[in-house]
């Protein structure tokens, strides 16, 4: 220590020269305050404990790491085939798209069985006018060679079609290939079996049908062009709840989640790992912490932290009753899936504020909870005194941010729920509430709720 | 030009240590344990002064520091400031949890159980630690501490403040100076000089 003393004196010298010449008042002043350093050694037993403590959970935290690369892979499994499905589900979107479908619809319906055909006449002066169908048709040789009552042109306001013009403006179209101008003069020329009947109702009818695929054939043509205004096939089915990582990446794209009802509380709040604040009693089953709750003055939040193995089997929802056994009305968290056993599951419920405050001076009010106690081999209950910080301002950082994550959650699955809440609160509520979690989670949080009011 | 070699092959191996560490080596994060942890112990009991939280805050430390192992960028800095950081870190949030809003000079309130008290030698010893405590102000406490009693050099209490060398030394010698200048504190070394003598 001498010498670090003398060390420090040149250092201090050094650094500022008017000190030269003062190294014995320097020395006594470093003197004495080495000397009343206390000592400090770490108990050995406790030393050789968390040593052992740290390599158990070196190895498991490795080994959960090396779990995690499989559960990527198998994700990466999961996209491919997903995005294959996707790819597929687009094909038969497009083939049979409601302009083919429109086509088949107008397919005349007493042909039915029959292969249908339909003949359109292209007049010189570019109009498109149905002309008839020919039927019933079975291939096209029976075209080429028609048999006497086989093939009827309807046409009123064309009237009998003179060969020249069958040359020039004619086309028949038979089923997907198209005949040529020679084998319609072929067809026209035997007139004999040929037999034109002008009905004005079946001219009709293929003549709405047309204008009717035309204008639709306008209207998807129009809405393609207006960047897909139709609504969307759902060729995927939506996930009924959103993860963490869902919103997370909605908001980074600057969108809040929607449907917003996707977002529950739980899953939010399940997805972080909790630290048990420092000096809390750690002989105690659980962790509990109520204080006035920042979103709704009505009531008080009560945060319970359920080591995994009482969350894994336990009876949710816990009960809060008097230390006298009456049971206090309390709004608990909603679950949308069981609670997990790897870890510390966080719940919270609202107490009536009325009752908190009462209870506060009294402190009266205990948690009650059931577990299946696995090494007892029983159903075991735990009855635990809550723990009421002074005032909102002594709250754990535990608590603020499990209010923190509670109350964005439900900003964004229902602002109704949270009356007094708002975006910017929760972000000041987890700025204080470094340690709750590591700290990458608390940094990673506070980013997406400085997204979220970006988003909003 | 020995010495400077000898750190560099320490921090390398150090370094190697912790790479080791990450890929679950429990024999390299036991030698990084053994390394370390007593002196973290000290840094954390030199601002709580109380035994059983210094062991929580350190074991805090050093969980936080195998979750987050894979994070450490040794471009960013010394393995032993980023582990001094998390001790820190940790004692701030200790503080801030008993209050919503803190400044740092408030994290160095030394707490009236002060467990150095049971200590009966140590006592007289700890109420002049309080005083001379008070005369300074957190970052000059923090400075001295590190400095003077845990011999920490100044490139390491500059990774754990996140300040330049220069600033550091700047601070201390600011602090060794209010410390002669304050009255008090010489009251406080009389006290101790009398007290010493009859003692």
């Amino acid at each position: 220590m001498k010498n670090t003393i003398k060390e420090l004196i040149n250092e201090l010298i050094r650094n500022d020269s008017s000190l030269k010449g003062k190294e014995a008042e320097l020395e006594t002043i470093l003197s004495k305050m080495a000397e009343i350093r206390p000592s400090a050694e770490p108990d050995p037993e406790f030393r050789a404990r968390l040593k052992d403590e740290l390599l158990r959970k070196l190895s498991s935290d490795v080994s959960r790491k090396k779990g995690l690369v499989f559960w990527l892979m198998q994700k990466r499994i999961r996209i491919l085939i997903g995005s294959g499905a996707v790819i597929c589900l687009i094909a038969v979107t497009i083939i049979t798209n409601p302009i083919a479908q429109m086509t088949m619809k107008n397919a005349p319906q007493q042909a039915a069985p029959q292969i249908q055909q339909i003949i359109t006449q292209t007049q010189a002066n570019g109009n498109t006018v149905a002309a008839g169908t020919v039927s019933p048709m079975k291939a096209k040789t029976d075209l080429q060679h028609p048999p006497a009552d086989d093939i009827s042109i309807e046409t009123k306001e064309l009237g009998p079609v003179s060969e020249e013009a069958a040359k020039t403006d004619y086309k028949v179209v038979l089923a997907d290939e198209e005949i040529s101008q020679d084998k319609m003069s072929d067809i026209v020329k035997s007139e004999s079996a040929v037999k034109v009947e002008a009905e004005s109702k079946q001219l009709q009818e293929p003549a709405d049908k047309n204008s009717l695929l035309a204008k639709y054939d306008k209207k998807s043509k129009d809405s393609m062009n207006a960047g897909l205004e139709l609504e969307k096939p759902s060729i995927m089915p939506a996930p009924q709840i959103y993860s963490y990582n869902d919103v997370k990446d909605g908001l980074s794209a600057g969108k809040l989640p929607a449907p917003s009802y996707y977002v529950k509380a739980d899953i939010m709040i399940e997805s972080f790992d909790y630290i048990l604040p420092a000096g809390s009693d750690k002989t105690q089953p659980l962790y509990t912490e109520i204080a006035p709750c920042s979103w709704d003055s009505r009531y008080a939040l009560l945060v319970i932290l359920l080591p995994g193995e009482i969350a894994k089997t336990c009876n949710y929802p816990p009960e809060v009753q008097t230390v006298a056994g009456e049971t206090v009305a309390t709004k608990w968290l909603k679950l949308t899936q069981a609670l997990a056993g790897s870890r510390p599951q966080a719940v919270f419920g609202l107490i009536p504020v009325s009752v908190y405050k009462t209870a506060m001076t009294a402190q009266n009010l205990q948690v009650k909870i059931r577990y299946f106690d696995q090494s007892a081999g029983k159903t075991q209950a735990i009855k635990q005194l809550l723990f009421y910080p002074a005032d909102a301002s002594k709250t754990t950082s535990l608590f603020r941010f499990i209010s923190s994550v509670s109350e964005w959650a439900l900003l964004l699955n229902n602002p109704g729920d949270v009356p007094q809440g708002s975006f910017a609160d929760t972000l000041s509520l987890a700025e204080g509430a470094q340690g709750a979690v590591p700290d990458s989670q608390w940094k990673d949080f506070i980013e997406v709720l400085k997204l979220t009011i970006k988003a909003q | 030009m020995n010495g400077e070699i000898e750190i560099d092959i320490q921090a390398d191996e150090i370094d190697l240590w912790a790479e080791k560490s990450r890929d679950g080596d429990r024999n390299a994060f036991g030698k990084l344990y053994d390394r370390y942890m007593p002196p973290i112990y000290r840094f954390v009991y030199y601002r709580v002064y109380n035994k059983g939280l210094a062991e929580d805050l350190t074991s805090q430390t050093f969980l936080k520091a195998v979750e987050n192992i894979a994070s450490y960028d040794r471009k960013k800095g010394k393995f032993s400031s980023w582990l001094y950081r998390i001790a820190r870190n940790l004692v701030i949030d200790y503080y801030r949890s008993r209050k919503k809003t803190v400044e740092l000079d408030e994290t160095w309130d030394i707490p009236s159980d002060i467990d150095i008290e049971d200590d009966v030698h140590r006592k007289d010893m700890a109420e002049r630690l309080k005083v001379l405590m008070r005369i300074l102000s957190g970052e000059q406490r923090e400075i001295v501490v590190m400095r003077l009693w845990q011999e920490l050099p100044y490139n390491e209490i500059a990774g754990i403040l996140g300040k330049t060398e220069a600033g550091c030394k700047m601070m201390f010698s600011r602090a060794i100076a209010k410390l002669r200048d304050e009255a008090d504190f010489l009251a406080v070394v009389i006290l101790f000089l009398v007290t010493g003598m009859t003692g």
